[in-house]
């Protein structure tokens, strides 16, 4: 094993302050500048924790994202018109929701710099922008019109190959791509072959970005299965309290990008668990390079309690050392 | 109550300004006064309650600056009757107060539960507005506060001559939204040689045993008939959905009324076969309107958001649907014709227009007033086009 990193991914959660706030401007009662100061003091703060934790690899994008569907199809066209209007649906297992994409037709950006909202442009070549998996989103969109529902993996897919091009000319060369839905739903040989194929599509297109398949929401053993040799993807990793860590694919070629530290609850786990379980994974999977993360969504703890797993998080990687591993 | 296809709210409505300001800002302005006026003159309340319970709020207020438990009773009790009277005006049939008193379906519940601790608000949905919850951990073992809808339901039954259905958050629910401190560090200890599952078990057990049945039979004893246990929960955990089933047994065991179980914004094709297991269900209120499309029409191509009733026909066929046919999660009116449409397509699959209520998808407290009455109100002139279009 070459290395041990850690990264923090996806949406951050924001403080009760913050969710006040942008619900009174929402409906008129505060000024929006006022939001938008404190959400750029907060998503500082966060950097600067992840800083302090030395945490390798880091989001740099969607911190102000009110879910992982909703932005893409602001920067597209080929989806209804209005978003507003679309079927609410919840998120898995929780108690939030976003609103369903509609496809109507091919998709595509928008223009040539839709990237720029997708990523701080500050940071572009340090973030690693997370994406849901093109195949998750497709799952959760709907068809209309003259699109049926086996055109819409392969419309999801060439939007993402588009996105993935501007992230490579800016400079961004890392992506995680965050695959919840096959794993929750318990995805058939068949799907799991689609959802290989799309990512494996994506990953040998786009040789300048170090892409990652993480999957969350339930045993990702199979949707991972077909990961290891032969695929482009450079790192697969999936929560381990979840897994079947048994079942997972040997990869001595790729990062494992190990889903470690418990964020559904806000109780922290002990550390010699967290050890156990990077043992056995790495027992089982020997993989080439080693990258702990959180198991979860980090927006479904208050930050208070994000801080203590991030810390944790950060704690453990210090802990953890390759000769102890092998 | 003689005719079919009898219309019904599922619970919530928005809080008026004169409601929500007095309480958060120690303010009523004559702004917000007179737009309870505005409101009093649409629902046919005499001007001189308004006057005789805000006025004396705002110079209160003026002189205090902050609200005490009388003036915020009176001020909550004006709003219970304005929400009663717009669901009336409306043409609903089976009401609720619009949960005028109650800040939120969990919190509300949570803080009149002993064994709770807050943790801090969770983004739930959208931005700008972004819609928050406040969520606990439980830290002890779950007991009773305070009765939590007794002071609501007798107030009520004073407002209204209609037919009345008291809601109230279900043990599942509330398990599955908490974190949870307690039961499972004593999994982490070894304390009871509890697994994960069973530590999740015993939490929805005594959340049943001790706060929620003991909440329903209090409201029982208030004079409330019919009680529906709000589980949007129930299928966001596939394995679980047993667990849920148990948790609405325990919850009824034994008391004489009538239950029913509101559910939402879930995939309800994995309730079955488990809902066969319930023992006192007499409905399932569902969200259907926001999954099917606008396009007017009664047939499957029209209206497949309904094609899971024909599972709820197949495994639990004395179970009445409370059924969704305004979405709660925007402000474009359907029109009563769409309304019809839906009402219809469900009745043919259930068969039993006896076993068919109208309804919102779910609670409107997202909607302003106006646009939650003319939902209301599409909602009963749809259905008074679907009984004649079938004939009732």
């Amino acid at each position: 094993m070459s290395e041990i990193t850690t990264t923090v991914w996806g949406i951050a959660p924001w403080s009760s302050e913050l969710l006040t706030l942008d619900g009174d401007v929402g409906r008129g009662r505060r000024d929006p500048v006022l939001r938008d100061c404190l959400e750029g003091v907060e998503e500082e703060q966060f950097a600067e924790l992840l800083s302090e934790q030395a945490i390798t690899d880091h989001e740099g994008s969607t911190f102000r994202w009110p879910d992982y569907l909703r932005p893409l199809v602001e920067v597209s066209e080929g989806f209804a018109a209005s978003v507003d209007t679309a079927p609410v649906t919840r998120w898995f297992d929780t108690n939030t929701f976003y609103r369903q994409p509609v496809i109507q037709g091919p998709l595509r950006l928008k223009d040539s710099r839709a990237w720029r909202q997708l990523v701080d442009a500050g940071r572009v070549t340090e973030a690693q922008p997370t994406l849901l998996s093109p195949y998750a989103f497709a799952e959760l969109s709907a068809v209309e019109g003259a699109v049926d529902e086996s055109q819409k993996l392969e419309l999801v897919t060439d939007l993402y190959d588009e996105l993935l091009g501007q992230y490579e000319a800016a400079g961004v060369r890392s992506v995680l791509l965050y695959e919840p839905y096959a794993p929750y739903v318990g995805a058939t040989p068949r799907d799991v072959s689609r959802l290989h194929d799309v990512i494996n599509r994506l990953a040998f297109a786009h040789p300048n970005i170090s892409l990652g398949l993480y999957a969350g929401y339930g045993d990702a053993s199979n949707a991972l299965a077909k990961f290891s040799q032969g695929s482009f993807v450079d790192a697969i990793g999936c929560d381990l309290s979840r897994t079947d860590v048994s079942r997972l694919p040997i990869a001595r070629s790729q990062r494992f990008i190990a889903g470690i530290v418990d964020v559904s609850n806000t109780e922290l786990e002990v550390d010699d668990k967290l050890h156990d379980r990077i043992r056995q994974l790495v027992a089982r999977v020997q993989p080439a390079a080693l990258t702990l993360t959180h198991q979860q969504e980090l927006e479904h703890i208050p930050p208070e309690y994000a801080v203590q797993k991030i810390v944790q998080l950060g704690r453990i990687a210090r802990q953890t050392t390759k000769e102890e591993l092998l | 109550m003689s005719q079919l296809l009898q219309t019904q709210e599922v619970g919530s409505l928005a809080k008026p300004d004169w409601r929500v300001q007095p309480v958060t800002h120690g303010t009523l302005t004559d702004a917000h006064i007179a737009g309870a006026h505005e409101w009093a003159r649409r629902l046919d309340i005499p001007a001189d309650e308004v006057e005789h319970s805000l006025r004396p709020t705002q110079q209160w207020l003026a002189s205090e600056g902050v609200l005490d438990a009388v003036h915020a009773g009176v001020v909550r009790n004006l709003a219970a009757q304005f929400a009663v009277r717009l669901q009336e005006k409306a043409g609903i049939d089976i009401l609720f107060d619009g949960e005028q008193d109650r800040p939120e379906m969990y919190q509300d519940a949570i803080a009149k539960t002993n064994g709770f601790a807050w943790r801090g608000h969770i983004r739930a949905f959208d931005k700008h507005p972004a819609k928050s919850f406040l969520k606990a951990a439980v830290v002890g073992p779950p007991s009773i506060k305070e009765p939590w809808h007794t002071d609501e339901t007798e107030r009520l039954q004073d407002l209204t001559s209609q037919a009345i259905k008291v809601p109230i958050t279900g043990a599942y629910t509330l398990a599955d939204w908490s974190f949870d401190e307690y039961y499972q560090r004593a999994v982490e200890q070894g304390g009871r040689g509890l697994s994960r599952a069973a530590a999740k078990r015993q939490f929805v057990y005594d959340l049943s045993d001790n706060v929620v049945r003991p909440n329903i039979q209090a409201l029982l004893e208030a004079g409330a008939t019919w009680v529906q246990i709000d589980e949007p929960a129930a299928t966001t955990k596939p394995d679980e959905v047993p667990l849920f089933v148990e948790a609405f047994n325990r919850s009824v065991a034994g008391l004489v009324g009538k239950f029913s179980v509101h559910i939402c914004f879930s995939d309800y094709s994995l309730l079955f076969p488990h809902v066969q297991g319930l023992e006192d269900c007499s409905q399932f209120s569902l969200e259907f309107a926001n999954r099917d499309p606008r396009t007017l029409g009664t047939d499957l191509t029209r209206r497949p958001a309904y094609e899971v009733l024909r599972d709820f026909r197949a495994y639990t066929p004395e179970i009445a649907i409370g059924l969704g046919v305004t979405s709660v999660h925007d402000n474009d009116i359907e029109a009563p014709d769409l309304v019809r449409d839906r009402v219809v397509r469900a009745t043919n699959i259930i068969g039993d227009p006896g076993l068919i209520y109208p309804s919102p998808d779910c609670g409107l407290r997202t909607r302003s007033w106006d646009v939650a009455f003319k939902k209301l109100q599409a909602t009963a002139e749809g259905t008074a086009l679907a009984r004649a279009e079938l004939g009732l």
